[in-house]
């Protein structure tokens, strides 16, 4: 280029050159390689992603201000930014803590499938995959004022669980408790509900769960903020399935060993444990307990024989110890997961109906083969005070613990045999049966997000 | 002034083919000069989808203009590595950040300026790095006199490119090569039109000078053998 060119004719050499020099195609790998790290990736939420954007930025010629001219904009800069404040906080949707007991709005529904924690709204959209890798994650809880997410972890070689929270928005996440020490127990063994859940204390700042030290079953008690899980209650004193008073004072636990087996309250901090009720239980019995959201009654179940519990009603202060439908029902009937709605004004529970079937004609055959059992969970609804209970017309559910919908329009539990996943039922009997769908394998367990209304 | 592109937006038959959108949606998708990419309700439709977390719909903006892109990051970068990296990066930070895009007819700007960040990200990291890429180029070289002064002046426009800073390479590319207008350029890189308008001089007057430069240099004597 030894000649002299002008302006737009060396612009022209310059686009020329790039069209020339710019490749034609992008590596071949490159697109799946996009794609492969979004799918692995969270996408975040809206409002907070909105803040990372710019989102109408106009070039604009700089000048200079000067004397007046400058006052005014800087005025006017002002006003700006107040109005860019007012309309950024009337478009976000601010997370707002959850009324603490009573109804709530519908937020996200959080739970396990195949290994990994996922959410999504009821009807399947805005589905997010929490984590990600090997480890077998578990029994997501929302945290009562819908900021936080808690949840199992397993690693896949084996190792302790650990017990993860995280914020709602997708930060935050870290571990509260790595229980080396502890072995966290299935809530019973016949339940494939694994680990046992961990109940959140009402201002959403302490988990407590179960779990074995030194052969015993013990109460601990973990924060958020780093320090090492703590062990409450008696050290002799068998106890499992913790869970909160409304106004965070109380424990209420299994405790115990058959037969002196019962459900326990204590204070929070560990002292004062005493039973509430008096009714003759096995092992796995007086499991389950709910406070009613005023925290004057707990509903839990506990039975005579292993397969046959029955929901029982008791006041905080252990009279008035009954069971709406005692039966007589036998080892046929098992009552399980009763679960105030939030209004507390309904429970809600899993009624297994064991049938035997017998061969129907076994004339001509050498040997006549055995009965079949067959199992029918189905969701039942009872007011507080145990009237006017009756089944719920959707069957094809799981054996696992319902949970009411913060408007309390809503149950969900786990669908069984198919298809995979949840099942919204309206405890009413009118909209109709909704499905969330899920991983065949290993998902058991939702939780509804708890939003301020 | 811009040129437009003869390459910009063009999504390959493969790609189209693999996207599933022959027949009717391909018309949708060819602009009158015939490019084809994603525009309009098609782009609004994607990104819609996209914002709901349909990796689907992801995967077909991603298919359409990732060749695009990489051609820009690798004109800014000058390494096809590194430039597979920034669009990677770009990407990947759209669909993190794609529910957050108010204005869906706002995302190529949107995905150009993300681009751009991810390049200028490249570009610190390759300095901090200090690792040197060796480019071999083709083993065969022109015959023809004409052909040989063509493949001169690209050798000097690209070292005279390569001499610049990365943000006068940005502003170039996506002027010269992306066919922005200067107000899309400057919106795209944040910065004021004066600012876009005065880069753009300089990055050509400073372009300009490093090829004069070349040409005042020695050059080789060539001995004959005898």
């Amino acid at each position: 280029m030894n000649r002299p060119v002008a302006a737009n004719e060396f612009e022209r050499m310059v686009q020329s050159w790039l069209v020339a020099d710019a490749p034609a195609a992008a590596p071949s790998r490159l697109d799946a390689a996009v794609v492969e790290a979004a799918r692995r990736a969270r996408q975040r939420p809206g409002w907070l992603a909105a803040l990372r954007i710019d989102q109408g930025w106009q070039p604009r010629r700089l000048e200079l201000p000067s004397g007046r001219r400058s006052l005014q904009l800087a005025v006017m800069l002002l006003l700006l930014v107040l109005a860019a404040v007012l309309v950024a906080s009337a478009g976000r949707p601010v997370h707002r803590p959850a009324p603490l007991s009573g109804p709530a709005r519908n937020g996200l529904v959080a739970f396990d499938s195949d290994g990994q924690i996922v959410i999504a709204n009821a009807d399947g959209t805005d589905r997010l995959v929490l984590t990600s890798g090997s480890a077998s994650r578990s029994t997501p809880i929302w945290s009562p004022d819908g900021l936080r997410l808690a949840f199992w972890s397993k690693p896949a070689g084996g190792g302790p669980l650990a017990l993860t929270v995280v914020d709602a928005d997708g930060g935050g996440s870290h571990v509260v408790s790595g229980p080396s020490a502890f072995t966290v127990p299935s809530l019973t063994t016949r339940i494939a509900v694994w680990p046992a859940a961990p109940d959140w204390s009402p201002d959403g700042t302490r988990l407590a769960f179960g779990a074995t030290v030194a052969g015993i079953s013990r109460i601990v008690v973990a924060t958020l903020d780093g320090k090492a899980p703590t062990l409450v209650g008696d050290p002799t004193l068998p106890a499992l399935s913790p869970v909160w008073s409304p106004d965070g004072g109380r424990i209420a636990f299994a405790g115990g060993h058959y037969p002196n087996a019962a459900l326990y309250v204590m204070n929070a901090d560990g002292t004062g444990a005493r039973p509430l009720t008096a009714a003759p239980a096995t092992v796995g019995s007086f499991e389950a307990a709910r406070w009613s959201p005023d925290g004057r009654h707990l509903v839990y179940q506990a039975g005579e024989q292993s397969l046959a519990h029955g929901i029982w009603l008791v006041d905080a202060d252990g009279s008035h110890e009954f069971s709406p439908d005692v039966g007589p029902y036998g080892a046929w009937v098992d009552d399980l997961w009763p679960t105030w709605s939030p209004d507390g004004r309904l429970i809600a529970f899993v009624r297994t109906i064991n049938s035997a079937i017998q061969p129907t004609d076994c004339s001509g055959l050498a040997s006549c083969p055995p009965e079949t059992y067959v199992t029918q969970p189905q969701i039942f609804v009872m007011n507080a005070d145990g009237s006017d209970l009756h089944g719920l017309s959707q069957t094809g559910i799981d054996n696992s613990p319902p949970q009411w919908s913060p408007d309390g329009t809503r149950i969900i539990t786990t669908a069984y045999p198919a298809p995979a996943g949840f099942v919204l039922i309206d405890p009413q009997g009118i909209a109709p049966t909704t499905y969330l769908a899920a991983a065949a394998n290993g998902s058991s367990w939702a939780s509804w997000e708890r939003l301020a209304p | 002034m811009a040129y437009g592109s003869a390459t910009a937006g063009i999504v390959p038959k493969s790609k189209m083919e693999q996207m599933g959108l022959a027949g009717a949606h391909t018309r949708e998708w060819v602009t009158s000069e015939g490019a084809s990419r994603p525009t309009g309700s098609m782009q609004r439709e994607l990104v819609v989808r996209a914002q709901r977390g349909d990796l689907e719909a992801f995967s077909a903006m991603t298919m359409a203009c990732s060749d695009r892109l990489f051609a820009i990051a690798r004109l800014i970068l000058r390494a096809d590595d590194r430039a597979a990296d920034a669009v990677q990066d770009a990407l990947l930070q759209a669909w993190l950040d794609i529910r957050g895009l108010k204005d869906p007819d706002r995302f190529d700007a949107w995905v150009y300026r993300l681009l751009v960040r991810a390049c200028y990200r490249s570009a610190g990291e390759h300095r901090r790095r200090a690792v040197t890429e060796i480019d071999l180029g083709p083993a065969s070289g022109p015959t023809t006199p004409d052909a040989q002064r063509q493949i001169a002046v690209q050798d000097q426009l690209a070292r005279g490119f390569e001499r610049l800073s990365r943000e006068q390479r940005a502003v170039i590319v996506l002027h010269h090569y992306a066919g922005l207008s200067l107000v899309e350029a400057a919106a795209v890189l944040q910065i004021p039109l004066g600012t876009m308008q005065s880069r753009l001089s300089r990055a050509l007057r400073a372009m300009r000078a490093a090829i004069e430069a070349d040409d005042r240099l020695p050059g080789l004597v060539e001995v004959p053998l005898a």
